[in-house]
């Protein structure tokens, strides 16, 4: 079992900002953004030290995270880590220009010596209001977007793209990944049509949040799909994201888990998990529900952690899991702690899982 | 993006048959609109209606050719070779008085027209090949169209060239439009997305988009002309 | 005068430069050259921050061996962990084609990201880039600007705000994280025309000119100081910026020899062939430009000497420098480098100083 520390670049500050969004920009203070950038880096070192394979990193905008692009982070942090893997899980394909995309990627995985992974994000639709995307479009375009950016990274000759959303009449892509044909890459999404492409394309699945139930579901179907396409995936293949609730006992960490709902994290952590939701419970999808939906799936001692790793395993048949220790509410060093107890406690128990 | 796409209105135009006599043989054709001529050859569904050639007549005076050995051209005793035929609809071109013009194959009447820019290159403009089958992929077996002569030619084909090809084209992969843009010199290639071999079937609006810029245009068709002005 | 550093992160084979025309076919791209020419470039990078350089610099470039930066604020991501003293110049990112609100948030990460050392060249970019994204090279001029004035905008509104523009509409922009610099990081605005220059001094922008020669420059930067006094301020030396090439040779001998070969194999002038060459150059670009021209060379005398005359003819204060044409190995850019950085750069630092200035970002608050 592989194990990421998902570097969500949050805001440091000494006290919690609740908003709606946007948060405006009067609120926001240069020393504490500075501390931010400092804390991440500091926090993606300690991964890095305490033996995570990957470091990973998200898009955001306008809300209380400084990387409104992910590539910016992984960029500085690959100059100062040296052994994770560098993992852009990733950028917002809705909200982006492909062809930027797979520019942006090919650099990154020039600028870690050849350490990029790489994850295909949708976007959610709160977000889809940043740049003013139709969100009705956004699966259309998000298909359409993984598929240029696989044939920007792999065609020798410069090509013209006559797409739906998209039309560009000349992609010569410089530089290439170093990685070949390209880097490791999964498409994330709770939906049929991600699992789909997936399977097609002989790429990873990842989901994110969603219980396990849900998660064995969709890699079921996800391997009936490459089975079809004539391939076989390993665990390696499957990728799960979720919150990390750890502590000495059990009290402190439910204490923690109850931080972990949408409505805390300013709204904007979507992934897959409103499908999920209306798929779980349709009857009862309405706004406070999923704003009392809690991301943290490994919620306990570092037994009880172990544990459900294992089920992780055992149901969805993950070989990497992409931690978050964004607690809404914890400060950095809180962060610190519960990493430095993951690290010593159950990274060693779980590589044979 | 300003305006959603237009449907294709398939009913608007009206093609006229005519006959016009070449290489010994009596080919068919059928003719409509006006402007520049582009000359169309169909693939191995004959020559039948089609969108694209639709899109094309409002803004060229398109000639779609019945190659001799399809539909009711079919009796005639045509050449065996694809260069001679090719010579022959050249020569069906100049007999209608065409002195230059745009030239689109389908499929496998790629040769055709690629021999026509060899031998005959002061009469043509530009080229488009829609999913043609001129050159086989690795480890693929040839078609009985595939001519290795004119492979070997290629490379005189100094016409500005356009391949499309479909990202689901199952027939012939996709990544064969690279060949082509290996071997001839002035060549572009272009990806139309989520369309199989027939693309103008699935993708006529996007396809036609693309023929009609390159044959206006030429090399200059990559300059994006469009007006992207929200409000003035 | 304040000296920048252009980290051109050139492609080290000249494999590649051999294929005529932009763009490059990306066949010719191999990885373990790809990876090597990064890692000396950052090398290069902390070098030059070393040895004294104002300012390490980056531009944004498409499909091109030449600068394999198609992201410069990603590059320059890179570049602030690894340059610790010196600025971080994005010279810069080419507005003209690229989503303005999404640049101003990279800008405020990377003003975060090197700890308020950020420095910003607005861009609109040579005809070839405008093929990269499909932009209409008619629109680029305009968009160029809409897209400054909305950035300025975008890192600076302390309130969510709208933007209802020419080129774009943004019913909700509101910028975080926010920049170190307040209010904003030092900007300039690209200028090779009159025009520009008049722009530029509208909007409280430092002027960014690029190869043209003294007399060239000098047109537009007296240009420029007029127009900043008709819009009532004055423009300090180092906010007008010249971007070059130079070579320093031991002796001038030494400097006429790197000089008979600097843009062999082309170097810039191929991102005009092929594709390239489809679109005509904007109208507005005089004759005279020199891309394809050595600006200062020589043994290092004879550089101050040039340096200090560029000054007084132009009131330049600010010079970006390239040391590589593609015609140059890697050994010969460096050893030219390090002469500069050794026994020009501590020659020329006093020259425009006439004023002592405050420690305080250049560039004043944006008027409406």
């Amino acid at each position: 079992m592989k194990a990421s520390f998902f570097q969500r670049g949050g805001y440091s500050a000494p006290q919690e900002i609740r908003s709606t969004w946007p948060i405006p920009p009067v609120r926001y203070n240069p020393e504490f953004g500075l501390r931010s950038l400092h804390h991440a880096i500091e926090q993606c070192e300690l991964a890095d030290s305490l033996g995570f394979d990957w470091v990973s990193f998200s898009e955001h905008h306008y809300m209380t995270t400084v990387a409104p692009n992910p590539a910016l982070a992984a960029a500085a942090v690959a100059a100062r880590v040296r052994r994770a893997q560098i993992a852009m899980i990733g950028h917002n394909l809705t909200l982006n220009n492909p062809i930027r995309v797979a520019e942006e990627l090919a650099m990154l995985d020039t600028l870690s010596n050849g350490r990029l992974v790489v994850g295909f994000l949708r976007g959610t639709p709160n977000e889809f209001q940043v740049y003013s995307v139709n969100p009705a479009e956004s699966r259309d375009l998000a298909l359409e977007s993984m598929e240029l950016i696989l044939r920007a990274w792999t065609e020798p000759v410069p090509f013209s793209w006559e797409g739906r959303h998209f039309q560009y009449r000349t992609v010569a892509v410089w530089p290439r990944p170093v990685q070949q044909p390209y880097p490791r890459c999964y498409v994330l999404g709770g939906s049929r049509d991600s699992a789909e492409f997936a399977a097609r394309h002989h790429l990873g699945l990842g989901v994110a949040y969603v219980p396990f139930p849900f998660f064995s579901q969709l890699v079921t179907y996800y391997r009936e799909r490459c089975v079809a396409a004539g391939w076989q995936p390993t665990a390696d293949d499957i990728l799960y994201r979720g919150a990390v609730c750890i502590a000495k006992t059990e009290e402190q960490a439910q204490q923690d888990a109850t931080r972990c709902v949408l409505k805390n994290l300013n709204v904007m952590m979507r992934d897959g998990v409103s499908e999920a939701v209306a798929r779980l419970d349709p009857a009862r999808m309405n706004m406070a529900k999923m704003e009392e939906f809690s991301i943290a799936r490994f919620v306990g001692t570092p037994d009880m952690i172990v544990r459900q790793i294992r089920e992780c395993k055992e149901q969805g048949g993950a070989g990497v899991i992409d931690f978050g220790f964004h607690v809404p509410g914890l400060t950095h060093d809180e962060v610190m702690l519960r990493m430095e107890l993951f690290g010593a406690e159950v990274l060693p128990r779980i590589r044979e899982i | 993006m300003s305006s959603a796409p237009q449907r294709t209105d398939e009913l608007a135009v009206t093609f006229i048959e005519r006959f016009v006599q070449a290489g010994g043989l009596e080919i068919r054709y059928l003719e409509a609109g006006q402007g520049t001529p582009v000359v169309v050859l169909h693939g191995s569904d004959g020559l039948t209606s089609s969108p694209l050639n639709n899109l094309l007549a409002r803004r060229f005076r398109v000639i779609a050719f019945e190659i001799p050995g399809f539909g009711q051209s079919a009796g005639q005793e045509r050449p065996r070779l694809m260069r001679d035929l090719a010579q022959t609809l050249t020569e069906a071109g100049a007999a209608i008085g065409l002195e230059r013009y745009g030239l689109v194959s389908t499929t496998n009447s790629a040769p055709l027209v690629l021999w026509q820019a060899i031998d005959a290159p002061e009469r043509i403009d530009a080229l488009v090949l829609i999913s043609p089958l001129a050159l086989v992929p690795e480890g693929r077996i040839a078609s009985s169209t595939h001519d290795p002569a004119l492979e070997r030619k290629l490379g005189e084909v100094k016409t500005a060239t356009l391949v499309l090809l479909g990202t689901k084209d199952e027939v012939i992969p996709p990544e064969t439009g690279r060949m082509y843009v290996e071997r001839i010199p002035n060549c572009y290639y272009a990806l139309v997305y989520d369309a199989g071999h027939a693309i103008e079937a699935e993708r006529p609006e996007a396809l036609f988009t693309a023929v009609r810029d390159f044959l206006e245009q030429r090399e200059t068709f990559i300059v994006s002309r469009k007006n992207t002005v929200i409000n003035p | 005068m304040k000296t920048s550093f252009f980290c051109t992160n050139s492609y080290l084979s000249a494999e590649a430069f051999r294929y005529q025309g932009w763009p490059t076919p990306p066949a010719l791209f191999r990885s373990e050259v790809g990876l090597r020419s990064v890692e000396l470039a950052l090398e290069q990078a902390k070098l030059a921050d070393e040895l004294g350089f104002d300012w390490v610099s980056c531009s944004e470039h498409h499909y091109t061996p030449l600068l394999q930066t198609p992201n410069a604020n990603v590059f320059a991501a890179a570049l602030s962990q690894v340059v610790r003293r010196a600025k971080i110049a994005v010279l810069g990112p080419l507005v003209s084609m690229n989503n303005p609100v999404r640049i101003a948030e990279e800008l405020a990460m990377l003003d975060q990201l090197s700890g308020g050392r950020l420095v910003v060249l607005f861009l609109r970019g040579t005809p070839n880039e405008f093929l990269a994204y499909d932009t209409n090279p008619d629109e680029t001029r305009a968009r160029t600007q809409e897209a400054s004035v909305l950035i300025t905008r975008a890192l600076t509104e302390p309130q969510p705000f709208s933007w209802e523009g020419r080129f774009y509409r943004f019913p909700t922009v509101s910028v975080w994280p926010g920049p170190i610099q307040r209010p904003h990081p030092p900007l300039y605005y690209s200028g090779n025309s009159l025009e520009s220059a008049s722009f530029a001094a509208a909007h409280h922008l430092g002027l960014g000119v690029s190869f043209y020669p003294p007399h060239l420059v000098a047109q537009m930067t007296d240009h420029y100081k007029q127009e900043c006094a008709r819009h009532g301020w004055e423009s300090t030396p180092d906010q007008i910026l010249y971007r070059c090439f130079v070579a320093v040779g031991e002796d001038d001998q030494e400097a006429a020899a790197l000089n008979a070969k600097f843009f062999v194999g082309d170097g810039a002038a191929n991102l005009f062939r092929g594709r390239g060459a489809a679109v005509p150059p904007p109208t507005q670009t005089q004759a005279g430009f020199g891309l394809g021209e050595l600006r200062f060379r020589g043994g290092p005398d004879t550089v101050v000497r040039q340096i200090t005359e560029f000054h007084e003819t132009t009131g330049v204060g600010a010079i970006d420098v390239a040391f590589g044409g593609a015609g140059l190995t890697f050994q010969e850019s460096m050893k030219s480098m390090r002469l500069f950085a050794t026994e020009v750069l501590p020659r020329i630092r006093h020259v425009g100083a006439g004023v002592a200035r405050p420690q305080e970002p250049t560039g004043a608050a944006v008027s409406a």
